[in-house]
């Protein structure tokens, strides 16, 4: 360890935010007083969830899975010893001074699909949400062509959306506005989960508006979700063919939704291709969005649910 | 096209290494003493010897012909290059942490982020074996638990961790 003698302070920081895991960052804390005193000042961090506590009596399974998420992560970040067993979560957060950049990882997804269905999301929220894109398709199964009728088919469709705002909202509401509220300091926040089906952000623009929104309502605890009426732009196809890794796959009914609050205008259609790239475009899905970028758009509103 | 102007770089012990003017700007330190107008002669680097400049100038090289069109690498082949040629140091650690000076020193931030990434990945790994100063034994990182367990306690209580 004496290599780490040499380096001066701030490339030890560099170094730490690069580790970012805030649990070997804590361990680091221990190799010497020297690392000890840097550790606090690292300012990149994603901090992933092990499990979350469980609730005795759920009523909306959504909703209270998202009030226990909402217990755990509070034992983590709570800046007051509140009367909870000492795991050492919630003390890890506090040994940082000022957190700038956060990722938390939540151990799984929390949509509750039909197996073969893929619905993934990517959500960015200001005080409320500003945008998100939805992707869904079920894989195929090999049994015959599946012919719902187009009723059906846009049954299933509307459900994946709803899932996946009412996801991305209580992920937002429960987690990342009281992450938010309690860490004046950062300028990104994403909570996303290792199954890799959501990802919630809130950018640095997003963060001072939900600072001033907070400000205004002297910070209540979760209330009701509101979810603002929506309008939303769907490309979805029969089937796709993709080449992918492993000689190709066929997924059915495959679905790119782009969805905005109603209230501008001015959302063209390459802004559109923008968010979705974005979201998925370099990920294993990047093929499915560009096949489906191709197609025509529908347009569709959505008032509050 | 700019001229492909020759730089000459001096190590701290003594050695001349001519490289073109494209590959040297990689390092904004010699850019900078370029723009200065203090590179008639050869630039002295105190700080870094001539078996890490070599390194150095390997890598600047290597990132330099990548962007050129004619030789255009893409992305993933540069990442897998840059995993191989930071590969060899994990070996000799003193390496690794000799090319974090360097980098740092001279600016390079493509080299500095890789070399940072590459150390956080061996802590991350459980590669370094762990001196605590007070408790005077070696233990790897693997005994974490035990680790954090002592330490939020000694957090907590703020005993030993005066300024």
């Amino acid at each position: 360890m004496d290599c780490f003698d040499f380096l001066p302070d701030p490339i030890i920081i560099d170094i730490f935010n690069a580790v970012s895991d805030v649990k070997t960052l804590t361990c680091c804390r221990a190799v010497s007083r020297r690392f000890n005193a840097l550790v606090p000042h690292a300012d990149a961090l994603l901090l992933r969830v092990d499990r979350v506590l469980p609730e005795s009596d759920p009523d909306s399974l959504l909703l209270s899975f998202f009030r226990n998420l909402l217990n755990s992560v509070h034992h983590f970040l709570s800046p007051h010893p509140a009367p909870v067993p000492p795991n050492y979560p919630t003390r890890v957060l506090r040994g940082f001074a000022r957190i700038r950049d956060l990722e938390i990882e939540l151990p799984s997804g929390d949509l509750r699909l039909e197996k073969g269905t893929v619905v993934k999301y990517r959500a960015v929220f200001g005080e409320r949400l500003r945008s998100c894109v939805i992707l869904g398709f079920r894989h195929w199964h090999g049994a015959g062509e599946a012919q719902d009728g187009f009723v059906e088919e846009l049954k299933e469709r509307v459900a994946w959306i709803v899932s996946a705002l009412v996801g991305a909202s209580a992920r937002h509401h429960y987690v990342a506005s009281q992450v938010a509220r309690e860490h004046r300091g950062l300028a990104r926040l994403a909570v996303r989960d290792r199954d890799g089906e959501g990802e919630v952000v809130m950018d640095e623009l997003g963060l001072r508006e939900a600072a001033a929104a907070a400000a205004g309502s002297h910070g209540e605890g979760p209330g009701t979700l509101a979810v603002p009426t929506l309008r939303m732009s769907m490309r979805h196809e029969r089937t796709v063919e993709i080449a992918g890794g492993g000689g190709g796959a066929r997924l059915e009914g495959p679905m790119l939704v782009v969805v905005r609050p109603d209230e501008d205008d001015d959302a063209a259609e390459e802004d559109d291709a923008e968010l979705a790239l974005e979201a998925f475009g370099s990920g294993a899905h990047g093929e499915v969005v560009r096949a489906l970028l191709k197609s025509g758009s529908y347009l569709m509103e959505m008032n509050s649910f | 096209m700019a001229s492909s102007r020759k730089i000459t770089l001096r190590s701290s012990d003594g050695e001349s290494f001519e490289v073109e003017e494209a590959v040297a700007v990689e390092s904004q330190t010699i850019k900078h003493m370029i723009e200065d107008d203090c590179a008639d002669n050869a630039i002295p680097l105190p700080n870094v010897t001539s078996k890490i400049l070599a390194k150095v100038i390997e890598y600047c090289k290597k990132h330099v012909d990548a962007s050129k069109a004619e030789d255009r690498v893409n992305d993933e082949d540069l990442k897998a290059w840059d995993a191989a040629f930071i590969k060899v140091d994990q070996v000799d650690q003193a390496t690794l942490f000799d090319l974090i000076l360097a980098a740092n020193y001279l600016n390079i931030k493509s080299l500095l982020d890789l070399t940072c990434q590459t150390v956080a990945d061996m802590i991350k790994g459980n590669l370094f074996p762990v001196r605590n100063e007070w408790l005077n034994f070696t233990f790897s990182i693997a005994n974490r638990e035990l680790v954090l367990v002592c330490l939020t306690e000694w957090v907590a209580h703020r005993r030993l961790f005066c300024s």
